[in-house]
């Protein structure tokens, strides 16, 4: 056998248990690579189907003319028994974060409907504390928040307070510029992950 | 000539003429007129003989079968059966120059293809140098093909040793890879203390595709609801070991 070939058979056998002993462990590591985040459990299950009940029984109330009712319902939903209370802020389950945030704005919409202003706009405020990044639901709760500051703004214009109004509908306005922003951020990065 | 057909009638009785030719037929075609003398100057009789003849062939009389056989072969004869016995004894075969000597290579083609003969090292030789003298004419490379024409032979021990070597190597590189497979198993199978893969908590954005309208509430929780009600059954299977 010429020296060519013994090379070529050496290399050969090299290559094979370079990957035999190499390249496989490492597939087996990045299978088992770290993650921390809480896998969909009981826990986060039994919150959504909570949180879906009392949604629909708003519904109802809703259509039945009953706010009030529908205030409870999501008021009940808002101070619900979360799942994975040790995780907080950025490490809760997102979704939790996310059906409470538009639990929220919800909230802020019925009140908005009965004209309880100030505590509309402390539920949207609540809200946000639960979502920190421009996504739709924050675009969301601040579309109620600059809608709840226009109902502000007719409502002192009404009271004939026009320069509080006047700061009310301006405040309303750069709610809604922001939340153009926010969706077009949304939109924009949809793009970028559709595009990458 | 129609005219004449015309006055014919087929329901005429025959005349004495016809009777006299069917008389001589019956007769011919019952005493069996050996062949070679078929019906006489009758064309008529030579063909009803050969025609029974072909249907029901009579046996050979033991004088017709004496004859074929002491019947002296001719001299060709003789020399192509002696040609055939010698070359068939010593297994040679010659140039066919004559259809004798085609006929006996025929001989040694069939016998060749029954049962072939171990291939002579001077024939063989021959052989090789027939296919070397129709090669293009190279001064430089005839030393070389000589030598290689002498070394056939010994060249059948190296490709032996080297078909070994490749069976050999073979064996080598199947089981390594055979190893790498039961390695590959192995690390990847769950163990014991091991978790399969489970759908973790995540952002339900990918689920909506434009932005929240008013009133669809329940509309958006039903979906969270529902996307992840299928992690949960996904993570029970890989908890149970069934996925």
């Amino acid at each position: 056998m010429s020296r060519s070939r013994v090379a070529l058979v050496l290399g050969s056998l090299f290559l094979a248990l370079a990957v035999a002993f190499g390249v496989v462990p490492a597939c087996s590591r990045h299978d088992g690579g770290a993650d921390d985040g809480t896998p969909v459990d009981t826990e986060i299950m039994a919150f959504l189907s909570e949180a879906r009940a009392l949604h629909h029984e708003a519904n109802m109330k809703e259509e039945s003319g009953d706010l009030a009712g529908a205030v409870g319902a999501m008021d009940r939903l808002v101070g619900a028994r979360r799942p994975h209370p040790e995780r907080k802020g950025t490490s809760a389950p997102p979704e939790v974060e996310e059906v409470l945030a538009d639990a929220y704005a919800r909230l802020a919409e019925l009140r908005l409907k009965r004209g309880e202003l100030d505590l509309a706009a402390a539920a949207v405020k609540s809200g946000l504390e639960h979502v920190a990044e421009a996504t739709y639901f924050r675009g969301h709760l601040v579309e109620v928040q600059g809608l709840v500051e226009e109902a502000r703004a007719a409502q002192l214009a009404d009271a004939g307070n026009a320069a509080e109004a006047a700061k009310a509908r301006e405040h309303a306005i750069q709610l809604l510029e922001e939340v153009v922003k926010i969706q077009d951020q949304v939109i924009q990065r949809s793009l970028g992950k559709d595009g990458g | 000539m129609s005219d004449r057909d015309d006055d014919i009638d087929p329901d005429a009785p025959a005349s004495a003429e016809e009777i006299a030719a069917s008389k001589r037929l019956r007769d011919a075609l019952d005493t069996a007129a050996p062949a070679g003398a078929p019906g006489g100057d009758d064309p008529e009789i030579g063909l009803a003989l050969a025609l029974k003849a072909a249907w029901d062939p009579n046996a050979l009389s033991a004088d017709e079968s004496h004859a074929m056989l002491d019947a002296t072969p001719s001299a060709e004869e003789q020399e192509l059966a002696a040609a055939l016995r010698d070359s068939l004894a010593t297994g040679t075969s010659t140039p066919a120059t004559t259809p004798a000597h085609a006929t006996v290579q025929l001989a040694h083609a069939l016998r060749s293809a029954f049962a072939p003969a171990a291939l002579d090292p001077a024939e063989h030789d021959a052989i090789i140098q027939v296919a070397l003298a129709n090669m293009p004419a190279d001064k430089e490379l005839a030393p070389e093909a000589e030598k290689q024409a002498s070394n056939v032979i010994a060249m059948r021990g190296r490709e032996t040793r080297a078909r070994v070597v490749r069976v050999a190597f073979g064996f080598v590189a199947g089981g390594l890879a055979l190893a790498a497979s039961i390695f590959f198993v192995v690390t990847s199978a769950p163990g014991p203390g091991s978790e399969a893969p489970l759908a973790k908590a995540r952002t339900t954005q990918p689920l909506f595709s434009e932005p929240f309208k008013p009133g669809e509430t329940s509309a958006r929780i039903d979906r969270i609801a529902s996307a992840r009600a299928a992690d949960f059954r996904d993570n029970q299977f890989a908890k149970w070991g069934v996925r």
